[in-house]
């Protein structure tokens, strides 16, 4: 256990960086952005904590113009692949070294891991899946996120206990540019001897790079029958959008759940998501708030998403699909 | 055109001219009205011009009903409001809605939107296809797997606003209109003579016996004597305690001996403890979700089913008595054990939550079905739905299911045998592989109907007739019953909007066959 | 081998909750085992059978912490074929966040002796944090091996497991001790058999409270001892941003396809098929 007593002189939020597929993971870069953004409305210092098993040109770069102040580099070929067990003792000592007020971790499977390994340390709590972070009057973290299966919302503190832990929810936050100056210092941290590995974990694949498509067409519980399905596909060929779905047609089993937007799927950050036949639950909601433009179309003139849609439209989905893809 | 009007039609897209029979056809216009009098003001527009008239629902039909034949479609998807809740003179909760509201909405309405009491209220009729509306359930007086308990949908009405084929609007409290033996008066002063003591001679569609409601006569006239514009429903407490348990048989001849023996029990008790459900699956049937459930993502949650079973039946059972329910539960166990079934050869579910993954198992067979249907079709396009939807005398359903295996087995023919056994409403689903097959498993299909017909059964008794089975009356029912049902179509659809006599009895050579 | 599950009750329908404390209200909706925790217990269950000995598959525990009602849960893994019931159960327990949840769950375990193997749905559909199990793997000092998405045996030197981590697919291998996070891919849950269900409506469940517990100091349990806190529940609907226009379908296509990237601010052209009827 680690003695922690962070002084209010040197406040600091500390972000988890993670490797990806390509340089770093693309969630690094949103909460290197919301690092300083609250650093900036409380007046914190930043650094940012990057564990991996190598460094790559591509993630040098990245480090480097991420905006932090610094990040520190625990390089050991045993953080990968990843076992949180390994890595817990490198964040853990990052965290020793710079005692930050606030850490934030990727809401992915490796951080939502992490993140409550170092938070038993440490004695502190987590709120996982943040979907928007803020500092209220008194400085402290307001971490928001959906609750009780998405329905509603809610606003969690960390009063006491530091540092305030929350993990981000990958595909909310906006990316922001800190411009190619490379002002972030990289800087070789050693936590010292490891423990010995409890399990031996061997990389099978790398994921499919995810190429973000620019327009997004998503269909609800509005589309009737699953031979329309086909129907929808054409008209995404059409649109050049990538087809997905709501929780509901998932459910119908008209969907793999790949194909899922939402709070239990994926979140998408398209240039323009088309919904059609959505009514946005707020488990819905949770997957779309990278969106650049939301054009939504339903019947019902109170279904939610028309309210966060910049192009809100009532109008039957069929009759408008109809006259796109005729 | 964003102004609305009354009757304001539109060019009928593609989509809504075909439904879950994998029919289709074509129609002009369509129109969307939102209430019974916008509803009415359509069909008085097509009379002026002349138009043939097809009602919809969510088009999950399975015999065609709602394809259109030109001109005009008239969808109920805009009448898909909760209207009101209140409780009746018996205090009992009525809620009235819209017909386009579907039984999914209504769920989830319920779920929420109600000054309830504790434990909460449900409406029992129950289709397994749950996109399907409350107005097309009425349509086709939808008699789901519960039906066992609960009949059909028309029985679990208060009242019924109904929209004539002429464009006038009856309110139909039930109670005000009953046949005698001479027939039934109508809204309006006027009167429909008929011989109400004719056998049903196949089928239910339009059958009046003495002492019938009008409402419950309307119940089940597919769309050609109208349709319902607003549905006063009687809801439920929901059970205390409800069971769903599947059993499973290496032998089919052991699960029809444990049905027979579950048939003794199938009585309530004083306090309303009953078998609601009892269906049975074939062979084939469970080899279909077997290979289905990889393929398909819902079928995924159901349990294993990789044990070598050959027949399965399912049954739910609910009531107030928690630990009678079980007393049942363990006899029925015992009579299971006495068909020759092991223990561990079971699925059982406690709560209504965790029985809704096996209502899975019913869902996936007519389901896997159509997929393999239209895999078919792409290879044989005049491939349709070739299936009976019987109906005959419970003690018969053992003699039939050994005749229906006969004499697919003979013809060298593919089907699957599976449904709501304890009413003796089996479903037979044929898929021909080619032309000769198509030919070879509609030859089947009329000799089962005359069968049927010929033991009392019925022959379209819970899909519908349709356009698909457009001449099976005519052909199988009684020729009396067939006049009867002419003349009721005559008066209440004077002006032949609906088509009811040319669906029903299409000419030869058409779709009209099994 | 001793194998343990943990499991959790979950509402049933849509949860509602205490809008002044922040707190699930648990009597709105009927509780049922969170369906995560039916994939635990079938990997339990299918580790049980794998790691036999002479004498049979060995017994399951399943261990959850809740309100009285929580039995139900419990019952629900006995009739699936756990073999014993474990209930923390103590109004000192309640509002904990999933910090001291962990932490109570790891108290349970170590009065009974911690199992070689410990199962754990991924997540809660409640809760949805999928912290849990981790916590607890921290809290009992055992290896965490989450997002298990296949099994490929349990034997008795050791385990290998398949996990799907943003990363790409990773084979995990260990010995025991060690914690399995289950998502819902790793296996098909059986049912449980009629006689089963039926034997655990009667079945024993073992209750302790906060005094059983090795840790008894009841400011180290429920709602205080929390590091996080509810401050707020709202419910996330504001005032639309721009009013919705009912539309025809041929202005809802013209307005569609004038949004699509690159085209903004460009004229529409007329959408085939005309722009309306008439």
């Amino acid at each position: 256990m680690i003695p922690y007593t962070s002084s209010g002189a040197e406040r600091l939020i500390l972000a988890g960086l993670q490797p990806g597929p390509e340089g770093v993971h693309p969630i690094s870069l949103e909460i290197a952005g919301v690092a300083r953004r609250l650093a900036g409305e409380g007046g914190f210092r930043t650094a940012g904590v990057f564990i991996a098993g190598e460094l790559t040109p591509a993630a040098r770069r990245q480090l480097e113009n991420c905006g932090l102040a610094e990040v520190r580099l625990y390089l050991n070929p045993a953080f990968h692949p990843f076992v949180p067990e390994q890595q817990a003792p490198a964040l853990l000592h990052c965290v020793g070294e710079l005692r930050p007020e606030i850490l934030l971790l990727g809401a992915t499977p490796e951080g939502r891991s992490l993140a409550p390994l170092a938070a038993v340390s440490l004695e502190t709590g987590i709120t996982a899946d943040c979907t928007a972070l803020a500092l209220n009057a008194g400085g402290l973290l307001v971490q928001t996120r959906p609750a009780f299966g998405g329905g509603l919302m809610a606003e969690i503190l960390t009063p006491q206990a530091r540092p305030q832990m929350a993990t981000l929810r990958y595909g909310i936050f906006p990316h922001r540019a800190a411009g190619e100056g490379g002002s972030t210092r990289l800087v070789p941290a050693d936590p010292g001897p490891l423990p010995p590995a409890k399990t031996q974990a061997e990389a099978l694949t790398a994921p499919a790079a995810g190429e973000e498509a620019p327009v997004v067409l998503a269909l609800g519980g509005g589309v009737r029958a699953r031979e329309d399905i086909e129907f929808f596909q054409n008209l995404s060929r059409v649109l050049g959008a990538e087809l997905m779905s709501s929780r509901s047609l998932v459910e119908r089993g008209w969907f793999p759940q790949s194909r899922q937007i939402g709070l239990s799927g994926r979140c998408v950050a398209p240039e323009l998501l088309i919904t059609l036949g959505i009514a946005g639950s707020v488990q819905f909601m949770a997957g779309i708030q990278g969106a650049r433009r939301i054009c939504a179309l339903n019947t019902d003139p109170a279904a939610p998403i028309l309210r966060i849609a910049d192009i809100p439209l009532i109008c039957d989905l069929y009759e408008a699909a109809a006259r796109l893809c005729p | 055109m964003t102004g609305k009007t009354e009757t304001d039609l539109k060019p009928c897209p593609p989509g809504y001219c075909l439904d879950e029979s994998r029919l289709s056809g074509q129609a002009e216009f369509i129109a969307f009205p939102e209430n019974p009098e916008e509803a009415a003001g359509v069909i008085r527009r097509a009379a002026e011009e002349g138009f043939p008239l097809t009602i919809q629902g969510a088009r999950t039909g399975i015999t065609g009903g709602a394809v259109p034949r030109g001109g005009l479609v008239l969808s109920t998807e805009r009448m898909n409001r909760p209207l009101e809740f209140f409780r009746d003179s018996q205090g009992a909760p009525v809620l009235r809605v819209q017909p386009g509201m579907s039984f999914e909405a209504l769920g989830n309405h319920l779920s929420r939107g109600l000054p309830v009491p504790e434990r909460g209220l449900y409406f029992p009729p129950n289709p397994t296809e749950s996109t399907a509306t409350l107005g097309g359930g009425f349509g086709c007086n939808a008699q789901g797997p519960n039906s066992l308990r609960w009949g059909g949908l028309g029985a679990h009405l208060q009242d019924l606003t109904w929209i004539t084929p002429a464009g006038e609007i009856w309110t139909l409290p039930r109670g005000r209109y009953r046949f005698d033996e001479t027939g039934c008066p109508l809204p309006g002063g006027s009167r429909l003579s008929c011989d109400s003591l004719l056998p049903a001679g196949g089928s239910r569609f339009l059958h009046p016996r003495p002492g019938l409601d009008l409402l419950d006569f309307l119940a089940g006239s597919e769309g050609l004597a109208g349709f319902a514009g607003e549905l006063s429903l009687t809801l439920r407490g929901l059970p205390a305690a409800a069971w769903g348990v599947v059993y499973f048989f290496e032998e089919d001849s052991g699960a029809l001996n444990f049905a027979e023996s579950l048939g003794q029990w199938r009585g309530e008790t004083s306090g309303g403890e009953a078998l609601t459900t009892l269906e049975y699956y074939d062979h084939s049937s469970l080899d279909l979700v077997r290979s289905g459930a990889s393929r398909t993502a819902a079928l995924r949650s159901l349990p294993p089913l990789d044990s070598p079973w050959k027949a399965a039946i399912q049954v739910e059972l609910e009531g107030e008595d928690s630990p009678l329910l079980e007393d049942m539960l363990t006899g029925h166990l015992e009579l299971f054990r006495a068909a020759g079934g092991r223990e561990e050869d079971t699925w059982a579910a406690g709560s209504l939550q965790e029985l809704e993954k096996f209502r899975l198992l019913r869902h996936g067979v007519p389901e896997l079905i159509n997929t393999e249907l239209d895999r078919l079709r792409r290879e044989l396009p005049e491939l349709r739905k070739t299936a009976g939807d019987f109906e005959i005398p419970p003690p018969l359903a053992r003699t039939y299911r050994e005749t229906y295996r006969r004499d697919m087995e003979e013809e060298g023919l593919r089907g699957f045998v599976f449904g709501h056994l304890g009413e003796g409403r089996l479903h037979v689903n044929l898929l021909p592989r080619n032309g000769e097959e198509i030919r070879r498993s509609r030859t089947l299909l009329d000799r089962w109907a005359a069968l049927t017909v010929g033991d009392g059964g019925l022959i379209a008794a819970e899909n519908g007739i349709g356009r698909l089975k457009g001449g099976l009356l005519r052909r199988y029912g009684s020729p009396e019953r067939w006049n009867q049902i002419e003349s009721f179509l005559r008066v209440l659809d004077p002006g032949n909007r609906l088509g009811g006599v040319e669906i029903l009895n299409p000419p030869e050579n058409g779709e009209g066959r099994t | 081998m001793r194998i343990g599950v943990c499991i959790k009750q979950v509402p049933g329908g849509s949860a509602r909750m205490d809008g002044e404390t922040g707190l699930l209200i648990r009597g709105s909706a009927q509780g049922v085992l969170n369906p995560y925790d039916y994939f635990a217990l079938e990997a339990a269950l299918q580790a049980a059978a794998s790691l036999a000995g002479p004498e049979g598959p060995g017994e399951v525990t399943a261990l959850t912490m809740g309100p009285p009602q929580a039995e139900g849960a419990l019952r629900e893994a006995l009739a699936l074929g756990a073999g014993k019931a474990l209930l923390l159960c103590d109004s000192g327990f309640a509002g904990a966040d999933a910090a001291i949840t962990a932490r109570t769950l790891a108290q349970g375990w170590e009065k009974l002796g911690v199992p070689e193997l410990i199962f754990c749905g991924q997540q809660t559909t409640d809760g949805d944090t999928a912290q849990v199990p981790f916590a607890l793997a921290a809290r009992l000092g055992i290896p965490a091996v989450g997002w298990v998405k296949a099994i490929e045996y349990f034997r008795a030197e050791g385990f290998s497991v398949l996990q799907e981590l943003s990363g790409g697919t990773v084979r995990v291998r260990g010995g025991y001790p060690a914690l399995f996070a289950i998502g819902r891919e790793a296996v098909q849950p059986r049912a449980a058999s009629l006689p089963r269900r039926l034997e655990a409506r009667r079945a024993p469940v073992t209750r302790w409270t906060l005094a059983d517990l090795p840790d008894p100091a009841p400011h180290r349990y429920g709602l205080a001892a929390s590091p996080t806190r509810v401050k707020r529940i709202y419910a996330p609907l504001g005032e639309a941003k721009t009013p919705p226009l009912r539309v025809d379908p041929g202005e809802a296509a013209a307005l569609i396809l004038g949004a699509l990237p690159g085209r903004e601010g460009q004229p529409v052209p007329p959408p085939s098929g005309g722009g309306g009827p008439g």
